[in-house]
């Protein structure tokens, strides 16, 4: 049968997009429930998913691997308030680069500070798969680094305006008030 | 701006080719589809959708194949499959309503091009059945010695 030139539109304007596909590992294709890992892969910075065999492949810090496994701690921690221009941010050791990396979630994701603010180094805080958490008036947190890009992509769908408006500052409620259970 | 649309077409069959893309063409053309409803609505509400109008509207391909994507064609779909087939010799038979199509042809060739007509007039036939009777052999021929 040949198309219509349409028939492409018409198929996805009335197909109402079903339940999405299961979750993957993205090492290994296995199917992974809701609550999964995350591995950092170091060359792309991105997260991957991860089934637990897999994820237990990566949670040696020390080993010269691609990938590393976000851990699950969430820990408060001591430091002084930066001297940064927005209500929240969040720090991490970048490996590859050696330095410390501070961003803010905004409208298009998390951006990179440019300011040349000097950031100060976190005792125990895991390279590359953990984050400090920062938010003007609150506490400080260590936190998975995929919990950051869970907030940074929840954020990016709600931003209104300079910064954010009120639907995401609802959000950063919600998401401080749950790393507080974790973290006691 | 002929036939531009055609190859704008073929550039959304060509660019959208994850679940995701899809997402993003769907959000698009329900947003446009409510559009195309709304304006037809406005239309109705003045008067202007007059015969002649509506049937300038599903004469244009191009307009009419997007009134079908939203469902908003003006003609049912029996008129479509009737106004496909005029000309053709072809004669509409039945359409039920999961979609199959039957038409009777006349006997000999069968025109061509006779299941595209149908199915960009009517996206909603799923499957087309041909009736075509055998043809007569004329009774000289019975007679006649193949050279």
């Amino acid at each position: 049968m040949s198309e219509s030139p349409l028939s492409t539109l018409r198929r996805i304007a009335r197909s109402r997009g079903g339940p999405p596909p299961p979750r993957q590992c993205d090492m290994c294709t296995e199917t992974v429930g809701d609550e999964h890992s995350h591995l950092v892969d170091l060359e792309t910075r991105k997260l991957m998913c991860a089934c637990r065999p897999c994820y237990l492949l990566f949670t040696d810090d020390h080993a010269h691997l691609r990938y590393r496994a976000v851990p699950d701690r969430y820990a408060s921690v001591s430091l002084d308030d930066l001297e940064v221009p927005v209500g929240l941010a969040f720090l991490f050791y970048h490996s590859t680069q050696e330095r410390m990396v501070l961003l803010y979630p905004g409208p298009a994701g998390a951006t990179e500070s440019e300011l040349d603010i000097p950031l100060p180094s976190v005792p125990g805080l895991r390279p590359d798969v953990e984050a400090v958490l920062m938010r003007h008036g609150f506490p400080s947190y260590i936190v998975p680094i995929d919990a950051c890009y869970s907030l940074v992509g929840r954020l990016r769908t709600v931003w209104k305006g300079f910064d954010g408006g009120s639907e995401a500052h609802a959000a950063i409620d919600s998401f401080y008030s749950d790393i507080r259970k974790r973290a006691r | 701006m002929t036939d531009n649309w055609r190859a704008a077409a073929a550039r959304i069959d060509a660019l959208a080719t994850s679940p995701a893309d899809e997402d993003l063409v769907r959000a698009v053309t329900d947003l446009y589809g409510a559009g195309l409803e709304r304006m037809l609505d406005l239309l109705d509400s003045c008067g202007a959708l007059t015969d002649p109008v509506v049937s300038a509207l599903a004469a244009d391909e191009l307009v009419a194949g997007l009134l079908l994507v939203h469902g908003l064609h003006p003609y049912d779909a029996v008129s479509r499959v009737c106004s496909a087939l005029a000309g053709t010799g072809a004669a509409l038979v039945s359409l039920s309503p999961d979609g199959v199509c039957r038409v009777r042809i006349p006997p000999g060739h069968r025109p061509p091009g006779l299941a595209e007509a149908i199915e960009a007039a009517a996206p909603e036939v799923t499957r087309i059945e041909i009736e075509q009777p055998a043809p007569l052999i004329p009774v000289s021929a019975l007679f006649s010695r193949p050279t």
